[in-house]
């Protein structure tokens, strides 16, 4: 089985356990906003042409056990910049986590929380001059841990008046941890080929990782 | 009331209904804040020019500032290999050794001379700020120097100053390079060369010599000791006196130049003797003609000959440096260069031109009969279109023509037979490449918007052309192939084909290299 094959299977199969278990105490919730990460190393830098990647991230969770929750996450990231020669370099990485997270009730509108993940991430870079593109990608699975703080509106707003540990509300959460992709080298490949139709040969651009510091802020939906 | 701020379940509220919470969560707010408002850094842009690329016999090198390396193209099977050499210098001259293996890069403001073969660079620190470097006739050298008109951006250098850099040993704080100053050359040289290594009775000796307004400065870089000199050419007009072109010849213990002078209808031969225990010098002028612009030494049935062309006059001089005595020849056309071609049939022949473009005649001298025969012995050669350059191969040479109508012909220095090739488009480049009985012409041209290579085979001058749909600039050799290099993607694209065959389907594109290993490095 093929490395790319692996990860999809093994994501969808952590996909699927988050959704198919029986919901204990039926709490779900949805985080939809902005995440990105600032670049651990030189060789991630160099890739990106700066030190940041970031994009938008959705995530749905329910309830597994007493807080611990079990959740699905799609982030997209993109960066634009100028590599060296003036070269324009577009950088798109799509992942998807199935991680596990423990929230811890300080207060009715304030829960402190620790989330550890695993995924696959596909990536993706463009880079054009002239009238050429180069561009390489390849798939990668992905690890993250990260603590955060979710500040909520009390449900008992929501619930008008009756004072009630769960229902519907909605806050903020923001998040900070790293996430580390296991990439590899990148080879690069002439988009379209050779103008004159003579066999390209590919270029490495060195190996990198687009892994660094995570930082996730979102609007968050809890029912 | 409704709060925000209540504590959660069991716990108690302070006595005045306040949330002991409410200010504890403010470094949380904070921290949040913080959050959504960190800014990202800013991207590390760099931009840069493209950089004409050196062609070594071995490979081809293409500094890369951005990249502050050196991306060096060898042939690895019928493909390219690329690799990185780290150099981080702006070079302010650049200079190929005459053998092809090494380039050497000047930085005069960081006082640094780098020789790079491919493999390796090797780095030379340099005591003075020179500002002009040349590579030594045996490749093995190359002499600094500061030349007129050159200005030295950090420091006050002394004109008289020269140093002899020795390429195939590492650089040493005493020994490699070694300086000398010429006391009494006074005014800054025009060139600086370095002589062929001399065997003298203590070893072997490097001459240098420095050409400057109305002189010659001599530096000898002997086994244990420097010497040096100055020659003074002839008295009455050494103001305007420039050395122009000049030809070196060593035997043991001795080395003879033969220079041309402007404002000076004479050959000056300056004769340095090693052996002893000091320089002996003589000087001696022989007359040639009006304006020589070039000259070339021959060894003739009847010993040394001088064979100079004389601009106004439009004549050739063959002289004798032993008497002093010479003959002119009339040819009616204006030659400022000599090429030497050699034929299957053994005979020494130069073939004399007007190099500077535009014209449309040349001669083909042959040296073993022009004591006997004089004019006879050389052959004019007129053509349908100005010569632009020639490159000898064996007995026949290309002409160069960048016309529409002819990119290049072939002429038979034997027989004088002239072969003109069409269809190479608009030309753009001529290149000779490949060796005696393997050799082909490459052309590159243009046809419309498209790029038209063209290959003629010398051994049957059978040709082929390919259209390319991008603008390709430089014809270089590579291996055993040629490389079409073009300005694309982070720098030059490179279209190679091995075994010098314009087929398609062996070729390969490389392109975007200026960023192999980008991010890794």
């Amino acid at each position: 089985m093929s490395a790319q094959r692996w990860i999809l299977t093994w994501t969808a199969a952590l996909a699927s356990l988050c959704l198919a278990l029986p919901a204990v105490a039926a709490d779900w919730g949805l985080d939809l906003g902005t995440a990105g990460i600032r670049t651990a190393t030189t060789a991630a830098t160099r890739l990106l042409g700066g030190a940041t990647h970031g994009g938008s991230a959705v995530r749905l969770h329910r309830e597994m056990a007493p807080d611990l929750l079990i959740g699905l996450e799609y982030w997209h990231a993109s960066t634009n910049s100028t590599w060296t020669y003036g070269t324009e370099t577009d950088t798109k990485t799509d992942a998807l986590t199935a991680d596990l997270r423990y929230r811890y009730r300080v207060s009715n509108w304030l829960e402190p929380f620790a989330r550890c993940g695993i995924g696959a991430a596909h990536s993706q870079v463009e880079v054009a001059g002239g009238s050429a593109t180069l561009r390489s990608e390849q798939w990668a699975p992905l690890a993250l841990a990260s603590v955060g703080l979710e500040l909520l509106i009390p449900r008992r707003v929501f619930a008008r008046g009756i004072d009630r540990k769960e229902g519907f509300t909605m806050g903020l959460t923001w998040e900070l941890g790293y996430q580390h992709l296991f990439q590899s080298e990148w080879e690069a490949k002439l988009v379209g080929g050779s103008p004159s139709g003579i066999a390209a040969a590919p270029v490495s651009f060195g190996e990198a990782a687009i892994s660094g510091w995570l930082t996730r802020v979102a609007f968050a939906v809890r029912l | 009331m409704l709060s925000l701020f209540a504590p959660p379940p069991g716990r108690p509220e302070l006595a005045n209904g306040r949330s002991p919470w409410r200010w504890r969560s403010l470094p949380a707010v904070l921290a949040a804040l913080v959050a959504l408002t960190g800014c990202p850094a800013v991207p590390d842009t760099q931009q840069s020019d493209l950089v004409a690329p050196v062609e070594l016999s071995s490979a081809i090198l293409l500094r890369s500032p951005a990249g502050k390396r050196i991306d060096v193209l060898t042939q690895s099977g019928s493909g390219i290999a690329v690799t990185q050499l780290p150099y981080d210098g702006k070079p302010d001259v650049t200079q190929l050794t005459p053998d092809g293996k090494r380039v050497l890069w000047l930085d005069a403001a960081k006082r640094k001379l780098t020789a790079c073969d491919g493999k390796a660079t090797v780095g030379y620190a340099l005591p003075s700020e020179f500002a002009a470097v040349r590579a030594g006739d045996d490749s093995g050298s190359a002499v600094l120097f500061h030349p007129a008109g050159g200005t030295a951006a950090s420091s006050i250098v002394n004109s008289d100053e020269v140093a002899l850099v020795d390429l195939t040993a590492a650089a040493s704080k005493t020994g490699n390079p070694r300086v000398a100053t010429v006391s009494g050359l006074t005014r800054a040289p025009v060139t600086a060369r370095v002589a062929p290594p001399i065997a003298a009775g203590d070893g072997k000796h490097h001459l240098v010599w420095m050409e400057a307004q109305g002189r010659i400065g001599l530096a000898d870089f002997g086994p244990t000791k420097v010497r040096t000199a100055v020659v003074p050419l002839a008295a009455d007009l050494q103001a305007l006196m420039l050395p122009i072109r000049t030809v070196v010849r060593v035997s043991p213990g001795a080395a003879d130049l033969y220079l041309l002078v402007d404002a000076l209808n004479d050959v000056v031969h300056v004769r340095v003797d090693l052996a002893g225990a000091e320089m002996a010098i003589s000087l001696d002028q022989i007359a040639a003609g009006a304006d020589p612009a070039d000259l070339h030494l021959y060894d003739a049935k009847e010993g040394l000959r001088v064979l100079v062309a004389n601009l106004q006059a439009q004549s050739l001089s063959v002289l004798d440096p032993a008497t002093g005595s010479g003959q002119e020849i009339p040819i009616g056309g204006p030659v400022s260069r000599f090429v030497p071609v050699t034929a299957a049939d053994g005979k020494a022949r130069v073939l004399a031109w007007w190099h500077l473009g535009g014209a449309n005649k040349l001669w083909i001298v042959e040296l073993d009969d022009l004591a006997k025969k004089k004019g006879k012995a050389i052959r004019p050669i007129q053509l349908d279109q100005p010569v632009l350059g020639l490159q000898p191969v064996g007995g026949q040479v290309v002409l160069e023509h960048k016309s529409s109508q002819y990119g290049a012909s072939l002429l038979d220095v034997v027989t004088g037979k002239i072969t003109q090739f069409s269809g190479a488009g608009s030309v753009k480049q001529v290149r000779t490449l490949g060796s005696v009985g393997s050799a082909s012409v490459w052309i590159v041209g243009t046809s419309g918007l498209q790029t038209r290579l063209s290959r003629i085979a010398l051994s049957d001058q059978h040709g082929a052309s390919l259209n390319m749909e991008v603008s390709g600039d430089l014809l270089l050799p590579l291996g055993d192939g040629v490389a079409l290099l073009g300005p694309g993607l982070a720098g030059w694209w490179v279209a190679f084909f091995p075994k010098g065959e314009l087929d398609k389907t062996k070729a390969s594109w490389l392109e975007g290299f200026g960023l192999a290993n980008w991010a890794g490095r």
